[in-house]
């Protein structure tokens, strides 16, 4: 008997061919409903085999796409749902994020106000510090960089000490060639010193530079005492240096002699040379031994009070090296 | 002999004032200057040291050519002609401004010291130089600095009032006393009382024994008394200066009236 072909099974094997994949679901859903497909199994089962399979096959297509429609139906419902939610929490977020906006608003008015008072550097702490994370690349190169600054640096340093140990030795090279020069030129110093001695004392700020003229003094015979006398400025005058000369002084010198007698004592009036800071007096040893001169006289502020020793019929005298030393270091201080 | 001056002097009345210089290199520079040491205490009181060094540079007033480009050389010089003579700063040493009053005695002075104090007529000395000294306050007041102001400085004298006065000096000669060439240098108050007195030898010298003697007449002496002065205390030096002293005094007291009638004209419109 020949059977018409059941228009589903057509498409089942169409379906088994590739050429149409799928069924639409709403027509096996209007199958199902009208009770076709049992009456067509039983059927199908009873006519072949190979319908058998394909029977499986659509069954598990059918249970596929029904899977798949309830899926897409849940998912549906569920997008929906979501939508519907959002909406409400949309709305609902609305309504709190103006009320949020305007605590915030107020709450960063008031950080504002806060921040201002706390400085710049809180509100920068408020950015995320990992959104500028370097990466390991840059790191890398950042401190390959600091590296080679640091290697720099300690290169300047290191070529700043060397300078200065090279400058310490030139001073210290400069100072022991002064000495040696000094000591190899005593004996010319001594000559100089013998015409004219040269004595320096100093009392606070100011300085008084001494010559003994001569240097070698003998006794019955005349001595010229000078006086060159200055204080010392902290800030250098354009007219006079760091060292102004003191004029229109009162000063008087007393002649100490060694015997300690009464008449050992004499006061001469220590007179201007008529340039500024300059002054002077005679005098005429009585007798060899030692003389001790005070200077006194009032400089403005304080009363100036130096004494040195005179030595007569003695040369070199005993203390030429201390006085030179002296002098030496007296001129060092730029005195 | 020159060597000899300057030490006594110094030690007995003059320690106050330190020495100008080098009387040993001055005497040599003022020997070979040619000049003399001259005992005049008037003729070197009329000048300043300013003034002295200039004249010693220039030889001038009697004073000897100093060739030296060494101002110290000229103190030296001049030390040794202030040490034989009384020096203004131990006789007024307050003063600070001094008058130098040229005086002659009129008649009735003349007179008055002949009849009253009975000083021979030759030995009456008609000249004299008057030292009026004046304490003024102010920057250019200095004591040992002092200010020498004469009749041709008419400015300078107007300050020189007679509030500000503090006494006078004189200079005369010590007639009739050993040789007749000794000098005596009076310091006297407004009042004319003897406030000071030195007495030096010819050569400057101060000897000793006369000036103790001399001491014995301070605070003697009055305005308008003729009589001679009496020392207290007795010795051959108060006995021997009394009369030569006394007379001295009465002459160089009646030129200081002279002073004080020219200084009443003067301020008489003050």
């Amino acid at each position: 008997m020949l059977r018409r072909p059941r228009p589903l099974s057509f498409l089942a094997a169409l379906a088994a061919t590739g050429l149409v994949l799928t069924t639409s679901p709403p027509l096996a859903a209007q199958r199902s409903v009208a009770g076709v497909d049992d009456e067509d199994d039983a059927d199908a089962d009873a006519d072949a085999p190979e319908a058998d399979d394909k029977k499986k096959s659509d069954d598990k297509k059918k249970s596929d796409d029904k899977k798949k429609s309830d899926d897409q139906k849940k998912s549906d419902d569920k997008k929906k749902s979501d939508e519907k939610s959002k909406g409400d929490e949309k709305s609902k977020g609305d309504e709190k994020s103006k009320g949020d906006e305007q605590s915030k608003g107020d709450e960063k008015s008031k950080g504002d106000e806060k921040s201002k008072g706390d400085g710049k550097s809180k509100g920068r702490k408020a950015s995320p510090d990992d959104v500028l994370e370097e990466t390991a690349e840059e790191k890398k190169k950042r401190a390959a960089e600091d590296d080679a600054r640091r290697k720099a640096e300690d290169a300047v340093a290191a070529q700043e000490a060397k300078k200065e140990a090279e400058k310490a030795r030139l001073a210290e090279e400069k100072k022991a060639n002064a000495e040696k020069r000094r000591a190899e030129t005593r004996d010319q110093r001594l000559a100089s010193a013998r015409r004219v001695r040269p004595l320096v004392r100093e009392e606070g700020a100011y300085r008084v530079g001494v010559a003994l003229e001569p240097g070698a003094v003998q006794k019955g015979a005349l001595v010229e005492v000078r006086f060159d006398i200055g204080r010392k400025l902290d800030v250098a005058d354009p007219k006079f240096g760091n060292r102004e000369p003191l004029k229109n002084l009162k000063l008087v010198a007393t002649v100490v002699e060694p015997s300690g007698k009464k008449d050992g004592k004499k006061r001469y009036a220590v007179h201007s040379l008529g340039a500024p800071g300059l002054y002077g007096f005679h005098m005429t040893p009585p007798k060899d031994g030692v003389l001790q001169v005070q200077l006194t006289g009032d400089v403005g502020d304080r009363t100036l009070d130096v004494s040195f020793p005179v030595h007569v019929g003695a040369w070199p005298p005993p203390d030429f090296d201390d006085e030179d030393k002296r002098a030496q270091a007296a001129d060092a201080k730029g005195g | 002999m020159l060597s000899t001056i300057a030490v006594p002097l110094f030690l007995s009345f003059a320690t106050q004032t330190p020495a100008l210089g080098d009387l040993d290199h001055g005497q040599a520079l003022l020997k070979e200057a040619g000049g003399v040491v001259r005992v005049d205490g008037a003729w070197i009181n009329r000048y300043s040291d300013e003034t002295i060094l200039k004249l010693l540079a220039s030889g001038k007033d009697g004073f000897p050519t100093v060739d030296s480009d060494n101002v110290l050389d000229q103190w030296d010089v001049l030390a040794v002609l202030r040490a034989a003579n009384s020096d203004l700063r131990d006789l007024v040493p307050e003063a600070t401004h001094v008058y130098v009053a040229e005086t002659k005695l009129d008649d009735n002075a003349e007179k008055r010291l002949t009849e009253q104090a009975r000083i021979k007529s030759d030995d009456v000395v008609t000249s004299r130089r008057v030292f009026v000294a004046y304490a003024l306050d102010g920057e250019d007041a200095d004591k040992d600095r002092k200010q020498f102001v004469s009749a041709k400085e008419p400015k300078k004298r107007d300050k020189l009032k007679r509030d500000k006065k503090v006494g006078y000096v004189v200079f005369a000669n010590l007639d009739g006393f050993r040789d007749g060439k000794h000098e005596v240098a009076f310091t006297t108050d407004k009042d004319v009382k003897i406030t000071r007195v030195i007495v030096r030898d010819a050569q400057g010298r101060a000897p000793d024994d006369l000036n103790q003697a001399a001491q014995r007449f301070l605070g003697k002496g009055a305005r308008g008394k003729y009589d001679e002065l009496k020392a207290g205390g007795a010795g051959k030096a108060v006995g021997e200066l009394s009369g030569p002293l006394s007379r001295a005094f009465l002459q160089a007291a009646e030129s200081v009236y002279m002073y004080e009638v020219d200084e009443r004209d003067y301020f008489a419109f003050d």
